[in-house]
């Protein structure tokens, strides 16, 4: 027996569409391709969006608030980008399942091929402009070292929460359509109470608990501790990624089990 | 029938329900000022059945096909033999891989060429790398595109569309093929094609369940029948008879 099996087996669902492979690749091309192929700049904007936010930021912030973070517009950049592929994966994934409605009801696809292909789709961009990261890094003169070798588990990491959260999302959306409205409000809490933007040590202390109890916080100090200080990420802080990671996965497990195999019959 | 032979696709006393709610709330606005008013209700449960208690076998080569008239049940069966749907009560094994055929061209890109598309619809049906592109030469033929597949499929006219959804379904090689409805594609010429190609898959040794309408289609491919009516099964044998009782059924 596969490791694959084991795991879903053991899972009770193939979360990670390991018996889908050849599925995954062909939705994640088209997407790819579709995204892209009319477009004479292509894969340009995605990340002059984020490079424009960016200079907003950093005059709001560093020129008119005068925040004191070094490396500014590298810390920024390493907090939009995650935040942006947080943000529109879930976006996506949330209505990926009602959105492919007519797939769905007549040809046997687990459900779950929907968010992953959605999320891996999102990933493939985010890969692509982390040189970018790097290059602004270097530029700015951020010390380069060990600590960068954190970067593939904490984007790693950023991909599997986005991804169990888009899932449990998907299913709540075919049952409460309002939930499109409610991410909205959603992700603007999310957005300032996540250190994408500001440093956690400016936080007052009597409101440190906020980093607790936000399922993402330490995903994003970890990523500015990396790429805009070259410091290696705590324990404290790798422990809560992990952490976080568990229980969502767990969730979205569980959400999987309970309604996955109900839903088709559901709409 | 050889009792030696294992049957590929075994249904025993199959029921399927559906529960819904009537006038379930849909929206959590809803769900929040109707308690607030004391009126919350989480809808009526109903229930609604669309198969009793059906049971058949269907073995390897057999040209099977079941026909019943609208909402007798038909497609709730072929969903749940493709395992999109679970059954309430009662048994559904399938022993071999199914090609679905519910809808000719499922997924289709509008945006991406017929060639790309073949692999896109491929793999919604479940088949691998390796068997697609195994079966590529064939469907470029089947589909007489020529040039054409590398042209998107938005500017397809719909003939083009269904060849090339009926040419890659027929072509792969899943050894039972479930077809809905979907024979009687493109002009005259390519429908003979069609149901040769059809006819072809029986020296194949491979299987076809057929869910239609049609007495025609029926008897243009098929050995054996299974007429539905009122959510059971009310016949299972040769095709002319199969053909009077579903006439019969329609008419009363």
């Amino acid at each position: 027996m596969k490791i694959s099996d084991i795991l879903t087996r053991l899972l009770g669902v193939d979360m990670f569409c390991l018996g889908k492979k050849f599925l995954v690749y062909n939705l994640v091309s088209r997407n790819l391709k579709t995204k892209y192929r009319r477009s004479v700049f292509g894969l340009f904007w995605t990340l002059l969006a984020p490079i424009a936010v960016t200079c907003i930021y950093y005059f709001v912030f560093k020129v008119i608030l005068q925040i004191q973070v070094p490396h500014y517009s590298v810390f920024i950049l390493s907090g939009v980008l995650p935040w942006t592929f947080f943000a529109q994966t879930l976006g996506e994934g949330m209505e990926s399942i009602v959105g492919n409605w007519g797939l769905v009801s007549k040809v046997p696809i687990p459900i779950q091929v929907f968010p992953f292909v959605n999320a891996i789709t999102n990933l493939s961009t985010l890969c692509l402009s982390i040189p970018v990261l790097l290059g602004a890094a270097w530029i700015s003169g951020v010390p380069f070292g060990g600590a960068f070798l954190y970067l593939p588990f904490f984007i790693f990491a950023l991909f599997f929460m986005t991804y169990c959260l888009s899932l449990s999302l998907a299913i709540l959306f075919v049952y409460f359509r309002d939930f499109r409205h409610m991410l909205t409000i959603g992700l603007q809490l999310l957005f300032y109470g996540t250190p994408v933007l500001y440093d956690p040590i400016m936080i007052p202390q009597k409101y440190k608990w906020i980093l607790d109890v936000n399922p993402i916080a330490y995903l994003f100090t970890g990523m500015h501790k990396i790429l805009a200080r070259g410091e290696s990420p705590s324990p404290h802080e790798v422990l809560g990624v992990a952490f976080w990671s568990l229980v969502l996965f767990a969730l979205s497990v569980l959400f999987q089990n309970k309604f996955g195999n109900e839903i088709v019959e559901k709409i | 029938m050889n009792s030696q032979i294992q049957p590929c696709i075994q249904v025993q006393n199959l029921t399927k329900k559906f529960r819904f709610w009537s006038d379930r709330p849909t929206s959590i606005k809803t769900v929040l000022v109707d308690s607030l008013r004391g009126k919350f209700k989480f809808g009526k449960k109903e229930q609604f059945t669309a198969l009793e208690d059906v049971s058949f076998d269907i073995y390897p080569g057999e040209f099977v096909g079941i026909m019943g008239r609208n909402g007798a049940g038909k497609s709730t069966l072929l969903k749940l033999i493709t395992g999109i749907y679970t059954p309430t009560s009662g048994s559904i094994q399938v022993n071999q891989a199914i090609a679905p055929l519910i809808e000719l061209g499922a997924g289709f890109d509008g945006d991406l060429s017929g060639y790309e598309n073949i692999f896109l619809n491929a793999a919604i049906l479940g088949l691998g790398k390796n068997a697609t592109e195994a079966a590529l030469p064939e469907i470029l033929d089947f589909s007489e595109l020529a040039d054409k597949i590398y042209m998107p499929v938005k500017n397809y006219s719909s003939g083009m569309l269904v060849r090339l959804g009926f040419s890659i379904a027929v072509n792969l090689p899943s050894p039972i093929v479930l077809v809905d409805e979907v024979l009687a594609v493109g002009d005259v010429g390519f429908q003979e094609k069609c149901i040769k190609k059809i006819r072809s898959l029986h020296s194949q040794g491979r299987t076809l369940v057929l869910i239609t309408h049609s007495p025609i289609a029926v008897r243009q491919v098929c050995q054996r029948c299974i007429v539905i009516d009122h959510r059971k099964k009310v016949f299972d044998g040769a095709v002319e008879e199969g053909i009077q009782v579903y006439l019969k059924a329609v008419q009363s």
